[in-house]
């Protein structure tokens, strides 16, 4: 029994390896294919001389500078936004709880553009700030839905609420300081135009953090699963676990938001695609939704730079747009699979 | 259950009394809608806004507010013409007011300070940060604020019962038609987009012929005129065949201007060629990869900031960010690079002459007679 | 092991569901607590099982307060399977029964040894040891109750709670776990606490009967002393006999014709 019992766990272990090695396979070709894409139209051998023998002049600036922070930043925030999404649909056993679509993102966001705009003097600590926001928001959404337990169904009542007050909030404030507006747009249009190293060094170190606790936390977020009752009888604290999740969950959001603005989605539709590969065990589902979600928001960024010569899509838009009809397509597609 | 209630019903209060302190602050304007994908709009406080897309025409005839009087010389009625480029538009009659206005609403930059000039006394004008007001005329009249906004509130211009109101032609279907109907004369300006020198020329010299004929006044603001076109001529000599980027920053958003944009036109009529054309945008969002390309001469950026001083800081704190893309543009590099305050950003009608000569100045400072 | 509650309250929010009860089970028989709808038998049952924190008075287990005992080593001798319980249906049946053996897993570690031979144990006992490598949503009702009471008899516990356990079963189903809830007092010595619709079920398989009515506490005690056509009559209005037929060790209930 025990040896058949082994057989078939390693066949597990070697689909999944397999799997990983295939998305990170996948991921290193898109790298390269963005590398060589751009408005300014490099050749593939100008761009070989650059890459290979450290050629100098524009082209070295321009894939240096440009094109590989952005790059580096896509396959970051990607990951960080996938996990955040697939914490949040756990803690909220909602398969809708996205940091975009529940309010998480928004609060980050709210609270940014408040120090932006009335305490710009802040202005270094406004990932701690977002961060805030981001909590905040958590907390709010938790505390209206609470009745004698979470219902899935209230949660994303009340985050959907939330988005749209946070969303009015921050057209007011607009209003009100119309003439500061354009930093405030190009960052409440999630973008990674112009990003660069700065900006990466910020979004790696929060990804390190957060990713480390999230993938420390999949048992917690597997049991949170099971319901609360049950969870509670077999001897887990729930609140504090559904507490640290939904924090790593902000401050992954928390952390996108303070780098590239607001961008939804992701956190949405790459959970539920990984969830249709791999299933709902975190150990598995966490690592593919961050493969998954750096190959998805890297795609669209390329894309959105490239589509329309001369024109930049902000990734944010990008996602909106191919996000949306993606998740209604899962949606009919998957029925009674997933959740 | 008791303490949810009392809950929400605190939550309700305070949502109130939020709404209406907000509300109690007066009309807020809306902003504009900036979305247009071709090329973004930009900030500033003036109507004139640095978009793509032409503001909607009335094309069909205008109607005038007053009867189709021929033009008297009587000496109490003041006639307004039109100049060639607002009849083209279709704003053929004049505007003839029975006597001399004194309280003049403009909701325009363009024509306050020549009014101011010829001593037209005005009630409200627009709040901008891109116009000099002097502080006489500050002080003596209500600030609309008008920058960037779909949601104005045409209720106080009316309130002020004004004898003139002076507004930008792409508003007469809505708050121009408002104030007629209030049996208020409306004098409509070519505003709204990026204002050409030729424009307002001819704008002023018409309200000269209104306001001031003949008079000292008058004359010194039209030499003012020739004046600068002769320096211009003088530029253009020296300056041909130099190449510029015009860029317009608000880290971390950077765009470039052509020479259809207010600075951009400036720099052309002083003689610049600018590396970037598009006959349709003023404006577009800087693509950095081609702009490592373009290779000016002489880099110049406008910004937000009161003073080029702030605004060299916030540039250089800009560039530190990304410092060996954006020091592989020569000119960054070398220093041939002006920050120009927020001034420079839309016009403000006669305004833009100093603007002009100061610019020079500045230009002949940094690069002298070369 | 005895859990004991003494002048109880329990209620939700401000809604008391339960004034005063005193009530007690105990390790190594099985009890079953009946009632009519409403009357609090399952809030009790969650009170006792730290499901939902009771407002006044005192439960303790083996003398300590519940609410003060550490919830980890609170579920390694009270398990319970509420009645709500929900699992991705991907998930595997050999997984879920694991999560079984949470209290005793540090938060980072996966099944040892040890975890791996009770994990077997607990599927073998109820019988769906063949079903390890299916998913959830691959089982039949009968199978799903059945594994999730696998998963809850990992924990080892001292007593087993089990909110209506046979509700949405059919009568075949129903059976199973009822005969395995007798299999597992017998050889394992576990205690069962059950509430329960069923009379009969109840009448049958129980050491002790807890009879709860409108939030208070009407009788307990022996199967055959506590469920009288009396007490049928003053707790659930209804009009029966109780009849002892030979070949059978408990008496059955009938209920009074419907014409």
């Amino acid at each position: 029994m025990l040896i058949k019992k082994d057989e078939k766990s390693k066949n597990k272990i070697l689909k999944i390896s397999g799997l990983y090695i295939t998305l990170i396979g996948i991921l290193i070709l898109l790298i390269l294919a963005s590398l060589c894409v751009g408005s300014a139209g490099y050749s593939i051998s100008e761009i070989i001389d650059v890459l290979f023998f450290g050629k100098e002049g524009f082209a070295k600036i321009v894939i240096f500078n440009l094109r590989l922070p952005r790059i580096v930043l896509a396959i970051l925030i990607g990951a960080s936004l996938s996990v955040a999404g697939a914490l949040l649909q756990a803690v909220m056993r909602n398969p809708l709880a996205d940091p975009g679509t529940i309010g998480v993102s928004a609060g980050a966001g709210t609270a940014a553009t408040t120090i932006l705009l009335i305490f710009p003097n802040m202005m270094n600590s406004l990932p701690i700030f977002a961060f805030g926001g981001a909590l905040l928001t958590c907390a709010l959404i938790y505390f209206m839905a609470w009745k004698q337990g979470i219902d899935p169904v209230r949660i994303i009542l009340s985050g959907v609420a939330i988005n749209s007050v946070l969303g009015a909030y921050n057209g007011l404030l607009q209003m009100l300081h119309s003439d500061n507006l354009s930093s405030i747009l190009a960052f409440l249009n999630g973008s990674l135009s112009g990003r660069n190293w700065g900006h990466v060094k910020l979004a790696l170190i929060y990804a390190i953090i957060g990713l480390t606790i999230a993938f420390a936390c999949t048992k917690s977020a597997n049991v949170l699963q099971l319901g609360d009752e049950m969870a509670k009888s077999l001897g887990f604290k729930v609140s504090r676990h559904r507490i640290i999740l939904s924090a790593v969950s902000a401050f992954l959001a928390a952390a996108t938001v303070t780098v590239a603005g607001m961008i939804g989605f992701v956190g949405l539709v790459v959970p539920h695609i990984a969830r249709m590969i791999v299933g709902s065990d975190h150990k598995v589902l966490l690592p593919t939704s961050c493969l998954i979600g750096s190959i998805v928001l890297l795609a669209a960024d390329t894309l959105g730079r490239t589509i329309i010569p001369g024109m930049e899509i902000p990734v944010g838009i990008v996602m909106a747009v191919t996000g949306g009809p993606f998740f209604l397509y899962l949606l009919r597609r998957s029925g009674k699979k997933c959740f | 259950m008791k303490t949810r209630k009392v809950l929400g019903i605190l939550a309700l209060a305070l949502g109130v009394s939020v709404m209406s302190l907000f509300g109690g602050c007066g009309s807020k304007p809306a902003v504009d809608e900036n979305n247009s994908a071709v090329s973004q709009n930009v900030d500033e406080n003036s109507t004139e806004n640095e978009s793509g897309t032409e503001d909607s025409n009335s094309s069909e005839n205008t109607e005038n507010s007053d009867e189709n009087n021929e033009v008297e010389k009587a000496e109490e009625k003041i006639t307004i013409a039109y100049p060639e480029n607002m009849q083209e538009r279709g704003f053929e009659e004049a505007v003839v007011l029975e006597k001399m206005p004194v309280k003049v609403v403009s909701m325009s930059n363009l024509p306050v300070i020549t009014l101011d000039e010829l001593g037209v006394n005005m009630v409200a004008i627009p709040e901008s940060s891109v116009a000099n007001w002097s502080e006489d005329l500050d002080a003596k009249t209500t600030k609309l604020k008008v920058a960037m906004n779909s949601n104005f509130d045409i209720e106080k211009v009316i309130a002020l019962e004004p004898d003139l109101v002076i507004m930008n032609y792409s508003n007469k279907d809505d708050y121009g038609k408002i104030v007629e109907e209030a049996n208020v004369p409306v004098y409509y300006v070519d505003a709204g987009h990026t204002v050409s020198y030729d424009s307002i020329k001819k704008v002023t010299q018409e309200l000269i012929n209104a306001f001031g004929k003949d008079t000292e006044k008058g004359k010194e603001i039209m030499a003012k005129f020739d004046a600068t076109e002769k320096r211009l001529a003088k530029c253009k000599e020296t300056y041909a065949g130099k190449t510029v980027m015009v860029m317009l920053s608000s880290p971390p958003s950077h765009y470039v201007q052509t020479k259809n944009a207010t600075l951009g036109s400036m720099l052309d009529m002083i003689g610049f060629t600018n590396v970037v054309d598009n006959p349709r945008a003023p404006m577009l969002p800087m693509d950095m990869e081609k702009a490592i390309e373009y290779v000016p001469d002489y880099v110049f950026v406008v910004g937000a900031s009161k003073t080029s001083e702030e605004f060299e800081t916030i540039m250089a704190k800009a560039f530190a960010e990304n410092e060996e893309y954006w020091n592989s543009v020569d000119a960054i590099k070398d220093g041939n690079i002006i920050y120009l305050p927020v001034q420079y950003i839309a016009s403000s009608g006669i305004d833009d002459l100093d603007k002009i000569n100061d610019l020079i100045d500045l230009i002949e400072a940094k690069y002298g007679e070369k | 092991m005895v859990l004991n509650g003494e002048a109880v309250k329990i209620g939700y929010g401000d809604y008391i569901a339960v004034e005063n009860i005193d009530v007690s089970v105990k390790s190594g028989e099985i009890t079953s607590i009946i009632g009519p709808n409403g009357s609090g038998k399952s809030t009790v049952l969650k009170a006792l099982t730290r499901l939902l924190p009771y407002k006044k008075g005192y439960i303790s287990l083996d003398g300590d307060d519940i609410k003060k005992i550490d919830s980890t080593k609170f579920a390694r001798k009270i398990a319970v399977l509420p009645q709500k319980h929900d699992a991705p249906p991907d998930f595997k049946v050999k997984d879920l029964v694991g999560y079984g053996r949470m209290p005793y897993q540090k938060w980072y570690k996966s099944s040892g040894d040890e975890d791996e031979k009770v994990i077997e144990w607990a599927m073998k006992t109820t019988g769906v040891y063949d079903l390890k490598d299916k998913s959830i949503n691959g089982c039949s009702g009968g199978e799903g109750q059945r594994v999730w009471i696998a998963t809850v008899l990992a924990q080892e516990p001292e007593i087993l709670f089990l909110d209506e356990p046979t509700t949405y079963l059919d009568i075949s189903y129903q059976i199973d776990t009822m005969k395995l809830v007798k299999k597992l007092n017998r050889e394992s010595g576990i205690g069962i606490v059950m509430v329960l619709h069923d009379i009969c079920q109840a009448l049958e398989i129980s050491d002790r009967i807890i009879v709860i009515k409108d939030g208070k506490l009407y009788d307990e005690g022996k199967p055959e002393e506590v469920i009288t056509s009396k007490m049928m009559k003053e707790v659930y209005d209804i009009d029966c006999d109780i009849i002892k037929l030979e070949n059978r060790e408990k008496p059955v209930i009938v209920y009074k014709e419907i014409v």
